[in-house]
């Protein structure tokens, strides 16, 4: 993780310097905040990759010479099929279309929202993947 | 519409499904790292687009500000109608998908890749998944912020374009963010600075005309540019593309001849549609004029353009054939690499590959993995000559990777 913390740290000094110069340049307050922002936004993950990086080794896909047995064992969990996603779409989407045809939209858009997120949530309290 | 639908609703998501299919078979990783938040992101893309094109079912009809909604255009005055509303909640929508998503491909090239695959082994496609998804986070907030901020501050809609040009602060602002906003969010940073750097040749003549004939000149061209550059890049590279790793999709190859046909109309059907009118443009065709006098002289070229049009829109009957051909007569490939001599990672697995992608990874020596791994004896005399690496080492390392 170490050249990935570098690469986000080497783009937010690249982001400030031309926040800088856009800044001084063009004297216009909202890209000026805008490129600060994105500053901060890859400085945050350039940060958080270098702390991390510090705490866990350096990992076989990152090494040169490494064997394809050095990762081996559990990869990770992948989540099985599911529709809740589906579900907190629509309700985002009924949201959304709320604040173009009015307030009122949201209450019938908070169930949904509320149903797919708890659904989402409690996945893996009930049914098939309660085990997982 | 015809610009949002054409990015935001045809080049973003195409690119987002090329990088799911593609890039973890590319890192040799079995998934993507969160196949949930994945699929939330399509649905936002899906829900948010069809919110943003429902306008058109609207009274007033949909957003017409163009696809960068410049204010003080698609303000309320301007702009009055919910389809308007409903462009901006719709894109905002679906722009949380592609932030998502964009997460979803960075996390997953960071975390996910196969034991040697550094980062600088990775292939190109999967440096453009990652490099467009860090600019995505960051100009979809630019985005946000200088629209929201662009309509205090009274600057002009490049609608006009006399006087655009005459705010020279409004042109740098415009140059440096305005026009590459929407590129990277596309697709690919490259396509961000080729933007940026053809869209300077019409300005350069026209900027120092203060006559109002000279200025409209080749006012044509920004409008034709923007479609030279995206078509010529997303189009091509799409079709490409599919016909590229259809194998690995679907474990039939597309056919040869019909693949040529379909690259030639395509071919020509794009330089007739869109390079004529960069001469229309010198001759000085305004954008956005649905009729001209025969006086003008623009006769000639729009009628190679339209007549070049429909060549463009028939060019993708031959692949739909080939398509149907393939998936009915195509025989299925046997090997990992139908092509012979593919490089990347995801030829050393099946076509179609198996759940989560890999029965057996390769050991990774180089950047050209599957390259080494079914042409071991050219990789081992690219590792002798290049003399490095252990005894063990030499036989399968790559050249470029000797002097690390």
């Amino acid at each position: 993780m170490k050249i990935q913390g570098k690469m986000f740290i080497w783009l937010s000094v690249f982001v400030l310097a031309i926040a800088i110069v856009y800044g001084v340049w063009s004297k216009e307050p909202a890209g000026t905040t805008a490129l600060f922002l994105a500053f901060g936004l890859c400085i945050m993950i350039g940060y958080y990759l270098a702390f991390t990086a510090r705490r866990v080794d350096a990992g076989a896909q990152d090494n040169e010479n490494a064997e394809v047995a050095d990762d081996a064992g559990e990869l990770g969990f992948f989540s099985p099929h599911s529709w809740q996603p589906l579900s907190l779409a629509v309700g985002g989407a009924l949201t959304f279309l709320g604040v173009c045809f009015g307030w009122w939209l949201i209450y019938f858009s908070a169930p949904v929202i509320l149903i797919g997120l708890f659904g989402w949530v409690f996945e893996y309290y009930r049914g098939e993947n309660r085990t997982q | 519409m015809h610009g949002t639908i054409m990015l935001l609703m045809f080049a973003t998501p195409l690119f987002a499904g090329f990088a799911n299919w593609i890039m973890p078979l590319q890192i040799g990783a079995p998934d993507v790292a969160f196949p949930r938040l994945n699929m939330f992101a399509y649905w936002l893309y899906l829900f948010g687009s069809l919110i943003a094109v429902a306008g058109f079912l609207t009274p007033q009809g949909a957003a017409d500000f163009g696809w960068f909604a410049y204010s003080p255009l698609s303000g309320v005055v301007r702009s009055p109608g919910v389809g308007a509303d409903m462009w901006i909640m719709g894109l905002a929508f679906s722009g949380f998908g592609t932030i998502l998503g964009s997460v979803n491909f960075i996390t997953t090239i960071i975390c996910m890749r196969a034991p040697g695959m550094t980062m600088f082994r990775m292939p190109i496609f999967t440096w453009n998944v990652l490099l467009t998804g860090a600019s995505r986070g960051v100009h979809h907030r630019v985005a946000v912020l200088r629209h929201h901020f662009r309509g205090h501050s009274g600057l002009l809609p490049e609608a006009d374009v006399r006087l655009h040009r005459s705010d020279r602060r409004d042109d740098f602002h415009r140059r440096s963010f305005g026009d590459g906003l929407g590129a990277p969010h596309v697709c690919d940073g490259r396509r961000a600075i080729a933007v940026l750097l053809l869209h300077d040749i019409p300005h350069r003549g026209p900027d120092r005309c203060e006559v109002l004939q000279l200025d409209r000149h080749d006012v044509e061209g920004l409008a034709l540019l923007r479609h030279y550059v995206i078509f010529g890049t997303v189009v091509f590279a799409m079709f490409s593309g599919f016909h590229f790793w259809w194998p690995k999709f679907t474990g039939k190859m597309l056919d040869e001849r019909l693949g040529k046909i379909t690259f030639w109309t395509l071919f020509v059907g794009f330089h007739g549609t869109f390079l004529v009118q960069h001469w229309l443009g010198v001759e000085g065709m305004p954008r956005r004029y649905a009729d001209y006098l025969a006086a003008d002289g623009f006769t000639t070229l729009n009628t190679i353009s339209t007549i070049a049009s429909f060549l463009l829109g028939l060019s993708i009957l031959p692949f739909f054939y080939n398509v149907w051909k393939t998936a009915k007569y195509g025989k299925k490939v046997e090997v990992d690499d139908p092509w012979g001599y593919g490089r990347s990672l995801e030829w050393a697995t099946s076509c179609p590959p198996p759940r989560h992608n890999f029965l057996t990874l390769p050991r990774i020596r180089s950047e050209s993995p599957a390259f080494d791994l079914h042409h071991p004896e050219i990789a081992a005399l690219d590792a002798l000559q290049n003399g490095h690496g252990s005894a063990d080492d030499k036989a399968l390392a790559g050249g470029k990777e000797a002097g690390k």
